[in-house]
């Protein structure tokens, strides 16, 4: 996957200038927040962010609303649980990225991925998709997440490349190889789990 | 540049409130906000106390109609409910509750027939205050039935000797034979239920009671044929029930509008699978007939309608 970055370096002063800077040039503001993470800024960032799509969510699709409990829990405990997630999805990859030799910040890592969350603020407008009668609207919305979803995997990538300092691809292996082992995993749990009721 | 940021971040800002600002207008109920809504409940399946394991069909219970009757209750933008009914009927106690339910809606209630909706499932669609079939619409069968199953000679075979202790000279009455004596008593009881079947029809279809004595022979009739007996009021689909609902409650552009149960979360839904695990095991293990005798155990002394 080839990323282009902007020869243009941002300057950063606070949030609107980092929120701005990661979705209009993400690479040069990445590099820049990696000089001096603020793991305050990117916090803020990223629970401001996820206020939205729980909002968005809680709103708009009733049923997984009523399936994660209510708007309630989706407030209550999504919000710290996707801090938590984050974190540990933070310390895998740092875990992965020291097993393929590389060195650097999990500071600087855990800040940058705080920061590659930024783009599900479309979520928001996103969302009003599925007030759009008929199917075409559920198309475009899941069409919409799925292009967010990458926009997101994506800057994830960036953050590990740039604060590693490795080439794209090693910071591929380093954002997957942790989802691959937790997929075995689990699915090494399921078969366990099936032998004991048998 | 910084004046850019700033602008573009307000931009950026102002969508994402603008558009939370709009889902939460939009979240309201879109349909009419003038009370021009007739709630739709679709109720299919056998009618039981509880919701029978993971390979049992999805039941009519008390406790379901309960939630979606009273959800229809809550939208003050519903005005009448159309109960779709597809049952071949089921408990008696259970089928009781319903009715009761239906009765005590403050709101008019019409029933569709679909398929099927007999015995138990004629029985709840008394209740309601008008009743449609379609012409090839099965219903009927206004009677009771009850299996008893002697287990003695399979608990022979499987080299099991019970030993019943009772006290209370009938109280054994479902463990052991049937003779005259005890099939005279069971008969008895069945009547009593089959009586109070004829009188809540007899009620609900302001039809006397001896009549419905004449056509309560446990034979089922076709949609047409219930009509000319009254006990069905209109022959058509779920449109004309919609439609003789919402002239019960005035209503000139009805909207019809599906209630049903909200998803029940993540963690009931994974409480259920070891069960539902435990469920197949049973029949990859034990074999279908297993599982044949495990449902007719459980419909086993429970008189059904």
């Amino acid at each position: 996957m080839e990323i282009e970055s902007k020869d243009e370096v941002t300057r950063r002063d606070g949030l609107a200038e980092v929120v701005v800077g990661i979705i209009s040039s993400p690479v040069a503001t990445m590099r820049e927040v990696s000089k001096e993470p603020s793991l305050r800024l990117s916090f803020t960032a990223f629970i401001l962010v996820m206020m939205v799509v729980s909002m968005a969510t809680a709103l708009t699709d009733v049923e997984l609303t009523a399936q994660l409990g209510g708007s309630a829990v989706v407030f209550a405990v999504l919000m710290p649980l996707s801090l938590l997630i984050l974190v540990v999805q933070a310390g895998v990859s740092f875990g992965a990225a020291r097993l393929l030799g590389a060195r650097g910040s999990f500071h600087n890592l855990l800040s940058l991925f705080a920061l590659s969350n930024l783009p599900s603020l479309f979520m928001a407008p996103l969302a009003l998709l599925r007030f759009a009668p008929g199917i075409t609207g559920s198309i475009l919305h899941g069409l919409g997440s799925f292009i967010l979803s990458i926009w997101v995997l994506v800057l994830a990538v960036i953050a590990v490349r740039e604060t590693f300092q490795v080439t794209t691809g090693r910071a591929l292996l380093i954002c997957y190889l942790p989802i691959l082992l937790l997929a075995v995993l689990v699915a090494l749990l399921a078969g366990l789990a099936l032998l004991l009721y048998i | 540049m910084m004046n850019r940021t700033k602008w573009l971040f307000l931009c950026l800002s102002l969508l994402v409130i603008g558009s939370l600002v709009l889902a939460v207008v939009f979240a309201r109920d879109w349909q009419q906000a003038d009370g021009g809504n007739i709630g739709v409940i679709t109720l299919t399946g056998p009618i039981a106390e509880s919701v029978g394991g993971s390979l049992q069909p999805d039941s009519i219970t008390p406790a379901k109609v309960r939630k979606l009757l009273r959800l229809a209750e809550e939208d003050t933008n519903i005005s009448a409910v159309v109960l779709r009914v597809n049952s071949p009927g089921g408990s008696v106690g259970a089928s009781q509750e319903i009715g009761s339910l239906i009765s005590d809606f403050p709101r008019p209630v019409v029933v569709s027939m679909a398929d099927m909706a007999t015995s138990g499932g004629l029985y709840i669609s008394v209740f309601a205050d008008h009743i449609v079939a379609q012409e090839g619409t099965i219903t009927g069968s206004i009677g009771v039935i009850l299996s008893h199953m002697y287990l003695g000679e399979l608990f022979e075979k499987l080299g099991i000797t019970a030993e019943i202790l009772t006290a209370g000279k009938y109280k054994g009455i479902f463990s052991e034979r049937l003779n005259p004596e005890r099939r005279e008593i069971l008969q008895v009881f069945l009547d009593d239920l089959h009586s109070q079947f004829i009188e809540a029809v007899a009620a609900g279809r302001k039809v006397d009671a001896e009549r419905v004595r004449e056509i309560a022979t446990g034979e089922v009739f076709t949609g047409a044929q219930a009509q000319a007996l009254g006990l069905v009021d209109s022959l058509g689909g779920l449109d004309t029930a919609i439609e003789e609902a919402a002239e019960l409650a005035g209503v000139a552009d009805p909207v019809p509008v599906d209630i049903i149960l909200p998803p029940v979360p993540w963690w009931e839904e994974l409480g259920r699978f070891p069960s539902a695990v435990l469920d197949r095991l049973t029949l990859a293990l034990l074999g279908k007939d297993a599982l044949i005798l495990q449902q007719q155990l459980e419909k086993h002394l429970i008189p059904r309608w």
